[in-house]
């Protein structure tokens, strides 16, 4: 039957990319809310609490708030290229999150739904491919708006996305010659084949990743392209209304893409935990979609939590740390891996 | 000051920085301090120095407390008594745009005639109303509760 091309191929992908479409705005409004909230309890404040129960309508307003508002370019700004920025930021940030596997496929209606959007042989390159892109919205963005902070900014940007991403490819090379594939969900099949997360087998990369993933997103303490202290808001000081909130959709699709990425490499994506061990098979009846929020979720609050403790590091502390530790290390982390591979297919064939 | 020492183990091990995260983890499930003005009022301290006050029957118009503002606050006029036997102030008016709220004038004043209340809900939309003349000194200011 010829339907089922058009149904595999395009509906369901379609309703797939129109949900997250019309949901993860909505999703970043409330990690925006979670992280005012969780930063007011680090502080011992409250937090928001005047629109809505508990401030619950918060989001809501500032989306409003943000829509309404007049979008104005600076007088001497390169008008189409300052207003296509945030547009690239925000395309990215979509793009990555339809490469992650969300959850093991179900059957609706007769039709196979499967939770990963799309699912090509090497997502995880075109991942890398895609994020690193963004490099280019806030350059964009920061020597269009002819202003000096958000030019600053988009240097700035620029050498520690670059930078990162070196060691982020190292750390992930390694996990990819354990899993043999690089596609996303072979990564989970091969975890689930291997029966254990390969945070257990990749300590080091998982922490290589970490660090490197929040140098990436540009979150605190590696927040230096937008510094607020030093350069006001960074790329997009002058940027307001709806081109802003992009940046900031964009910035959140960003660190829910890294996220999804650390939990697909080493935490075994939306399998439950220990998914080996025959004793806890009772959680099966939870759907995997579960787990992989709930993985999520602890690393956008992780993300917030980091923001709440450190202080910001210095720029030439933020480069000397990458290129004379991470990069060595990831490098040192896959020579080993490599070596131990051999080795162990040569003792145990 | 120079940085503590630290093994090359204690770095590799981030333990610093896990110290910092379990302290912030530690502060995210403690009380809260804030106290949401409008809708509940904090406990104010005896001592706490609110809008000024003057008790028109002590008053015995020395001038000590116009002589002591710092802000030259208090602009008071004196006569001698008729029938209350001794001076007393015709006029008395105190300028809470200027005041500091430093309580000079309540501690130098020898009748305790002048006193910090506990009032802190001064504010008004004209600026000549935060001068207060001797009949609202005595009374205390028409005083807005405000609940949201
Ligand atoms: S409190 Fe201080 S500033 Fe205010 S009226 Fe008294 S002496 Fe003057
Ligand atoms: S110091 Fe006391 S008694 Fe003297 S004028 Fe001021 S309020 Fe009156």
């Amino acid at each position: 039957m010829n339907n089922t091309w058009l149904s595999d191929y395009v509906i369901i992908p379609l309703i797939l990319i129109l949900a997250i479409l019309a949901i993860f705005p909505l999703l970043v409004g409330y990690i925006v809310y979670v992280e005012r909230k969780v930063l007011a309890f680090i502080q011992s404040r409250l937090g928001p609490m005047r629109v809505g129960p508990y401030g619950l309508l918060q989001p809501i307003a500032d989306a409003l708030k943000l829509l309404t508002k007049e979008d104005i370019a600076p007088r001497n700004a390169d008008v189409f290229v300052f207003k296509i920025a945030p547009i690239i930021l925000l395309v990215i940030g979509f793009t990555g999150l339809a490469f992650l596997p969300m959850g093991e496929g179900f059957e609706l209606f007769g039709y196979d739904v499967s939770l990963s959007i799309v699912d090509v042989n090497v997502g995880v390159l075109f991942l890398l491919a895609i994020m690193s892109l963004s490099t280019y919205s806030l350059v964009l963005g920061g020597w269009a708006s002819n202003s000096k902070y958000p030019l600053l900014g988009a240097l700035r940007s620029a050498a520690q996305m670059v930078s990162y991403e070196v060691a982020l490819t190292f750390t992930i090379l390694a996990t990819l010659l354990l899993a043999g594939t690089l596609s996303m969900s072979g990564i989970i099949d091969a975890q689930r084949e291997a029966g254990l997360w390969y945070i257990f087998v990749q300590p080091v990369g998982f922490v290589l990743f970490i660090i490197a993933m929040v140098a990436e997103t540009n979150r605190l303490p590696f927040d230096l392209p937008e510094a607020d202290t030093e350069l006001v808001a960074g790329y997009f000081t002058e940027y307001s209304g709806f081109r802003w909130s992009f940046f900031m959709l964009g910035e959140y699709a960003a660190m829910v893409v890294m996220s999804g990425l650390l939990v697909t490499l080493y935490l075994g994506g939306w399998m439950r935990p220990f998914p080996n061990v025959e004793l806890l098979s009772f959680l099966d009846f939870i759907p995997g979609f579960t787990w992989f929020v709930l993985k999520v979720g602890f690393f956008i609050y992780f993300f917030i939590w980091l923001r709440g403790t450190y202080p910001r590091y210095r720029y030439d502390q933020l480069m000397g740390l990458g290129w004379k530790v991470f990069i060595p290390v990831s490098i040192a982390n896959l020579f080993i891996t490599a070596l131990a591979i051999i080795v162990m297919d040569s003792v145990f064939g | 000051m120079p940085a503590p020492e630290k093994s090359w183990a204690a770095t590799a091990l981030f333990t610093d920085l896990i110290t910092g995260l379990w302290t912030t983890l530690r502060y995210t499930f403690k009380p809260n301090v804030t106290v949401r003005y409008p809708l509940e009022r904090s406990v104010l301290h005896p001592n706490f120095r609110g809008i000024l006050r003057v008790d028109d029957d002590l008053c015995i118009a020395c001038f000590l407390c116009e002589k002591i503002c710092p802000d030259n606050c208090i602009v008071l006029e004196g006569e001698k008594g008729l029938g209350k036997g001794s001076k007393y102030a015709t006029y008395f008016y105190l300028d809470h745009a200027r005041c500091l709220f430093c309580g000079l004038c309540e501690e130098v004043c020898p009748v305790d005639a002048i006193y910090h209340s506990n009032e802190f809900e001064g504010a008004v939309f004209n600026r000549a109303d935060l001068v207060h003349d001797l009949a609202i000194l005595h009374k205390g200011h028409a005083i807005v509760h405000y609940e949201r």
